[in-house]
């Protein structure tokens, strides 16, 4: 009963005035990102991620996973009044919750949801708290083998209990599968069917871990191999088609010195983002700073 | 201008077909066998552009296998509700290209509410200012993620 006794001890730092009204403020973000649809409870939690540098780590956690739950039933908002689903997990609720709403009852329906939400969140962290070891060492045996049979009935359950055409169910997964493999290839680090279309971003963006040259496909005197970074050899010099960047030095001189790194991190976990550059641009030590990096890391996979 | 259920059903298996064809194509670029180290990155994908085509040739297959049953898939006024909702939708896609997220939003959500709820156009003004001003707290400052901006806002210094 270990176990219990942490999830106790747990409460005990949780149900305090503040961290209450950090969950309140983390519900009520994840309803709007949950009634998005598109938008989440994971894709809010990491935006929400910036918010909470600032934060005490207890905060930080609870109002993330406030903001996740609240998501979760976000999705169900929608669900019920317009039966279109704002989160995957909230399809269920549109077979009766929708029916509820046209019968006038929306607000008992959205009600139900809210405690029903409420209390199988309750239940499940209870749950997975007593139960975690155990199901850490079931899962450890879960390999790829098993994710594809689960996989693979989960679709074979879509195209078998669709109610109409069978090939009409099987073209919209699959575009749908198409869809997902538009962009960088988590395998290899090629983009996949974008058709060089992201070509022209991609010339003012950092070489990106993907960016190797060694397919013959990609001659190097076609594309230019590797991708230059913007100011390497120029050390930030003014680029002609941003004329109203030439001040940023000046500006970010004084800016947060954290700032390119927070970035930098960024820019590895796959996000783009354009300030990164602006950085660049202006910073010329950030360069070095990356270098040094991706010699550190170079120097990681040696060893490994 | 009435189109039946089955030219309705042959035009979306052809345009799913089509797309089928694209994503086989697209993957052909990056290999398509088993290279030395497992799969090339275009083989899945390649796969399921293949079924894409299996599965619109076997829709299109149905239509024709069931004939004209004379169902009417939209007629003249069902046309006429759908393009009044999905043309603003690609004028917004297109204009946020050009003008950047806010301002389409903005414009689009002032023209929805003005024209299309017909509400006057000064609550349509303070529903698009309000709801872009909100959307522009929530994404470029607590969550600091940088939309698409566009020529105007970058020319007032804010991108």
């Amino acid at each position: 009963m270990g176990n219990f006794g942490q999830l106790m001890d747990g409460f005990a730092v949780a149900l305090s005035t503040h961290h209450v009204l950090i969950m309140i403020i983390g519900v009520l973000l994840g309803l709007v990102v949950g009634v998005l649809p598109g938008l989440g409870a994971p894709n809010g939690v990491s935006l929400l991620l910036p918010l909470t540098f600032g934060m005490d780590p207890i905060s930080a956690i609870i109002l993330l996973t406030s903001m996740y739950w609240g998501a979760l039933f976000g999705g169900s908002t929608t669900s019920i009044l317009f039966n279109i689903p704002g989160e995957p997990s909230s399809v269920a609720t549109t077979f009766d919750g929708y029916p509820m709403a046209r019968q006038g009852e929306a607000l008992r329906a959205l009600t139900l949801a809210f405690g029903s939400a409420g209390i199988g969140a309750m239940t499940g962290v209870v749950v997975i708290t007593l139960l975690s070891g155990w199901v850490a060492q079931f899962a450890l045996r879960f390999g790829a083998a098993e994710y594809f049979a689960v996989y693979f009935m989960a679709f074979a359950s879509f195209i078998g209990m669709s109610g109409g055409s069978p090939f009409k169910t099987l073209v919209s997964m699959m575009l749908g599968f198409a869809c997902a493999t538009i962009g960088m290839d988590t395998i290899s680090g090629e983009s996949r069917l974008t058709f060089e279309w992201d070509a022209p971003h991609r010339r003012r963006q950092l070489p990106h871990r993907g960016d190797r040259p060694v397919r013959p496909r990609r001659a190097a005197d076609h594309h230019g191999g590797r991708r230059q970074v913007p100011g390497r050899e120029g050390q930030a010099q003014p680029v002609d088609d941003l004329p109203h960047h030439r001040g940023a030095p000046a500006l970010l001189g004084d800016a947060d010195p954290q700032r390119p790194d927070r970035l930098l991190d960024g820019h590895h976990a796959g996000r783009t983002d354009r300030r990164l550059l602006h950085e660049l641009r202006a910073r010329p030590p950030v360069l070095q700073a990356r270098r040094e990096l991706r010699q550190g890391r170079a120097r990681g996979r040696r060893r490994a | 201008m009435i189109v039946s259920r089955n030219a309705a059903e042959l035009v979306t298996a052809s345009a799913t077909a089509a797309a089928g064809a694209l994503v086989c194509y697209g993957s052909l670029e990056n290999g398509v066998s088993w290279g030395a180290s497992g799969p090339e990155p275009g083989y899945f994908p390649f796969y399921v552009g293949c079924l894409i085509i299996l599965g619109s040739a076997g829709a299109a297959v149905q239509a024709l296998w069931r004939g004209g049953t004379g169902e009417i898939f939209a007629d003249g006024e069902n046309i006429r509700t759908v393009a009044a909702f999905l043309l603003p939708l690609i004028a917004l896609a297109a204009l946020s290209q050009w003008l950047g997220l806010y301002i389409a939003m903005a414009l689009y959500l002032f023209f929805a509410v003005w024209l299309g709820a017909k509400r006057t156009a000064l609550s349509a003004f303070l529903i698009a200012a309000i709801t872009t001003g909100v959307n522009f707290v929530i994404f470029e400052i607590l969550f600091t993620v940088p939309l698409l901006k566009g020529p105007v806002l970058e020319y007032f210094g804010i991108y």
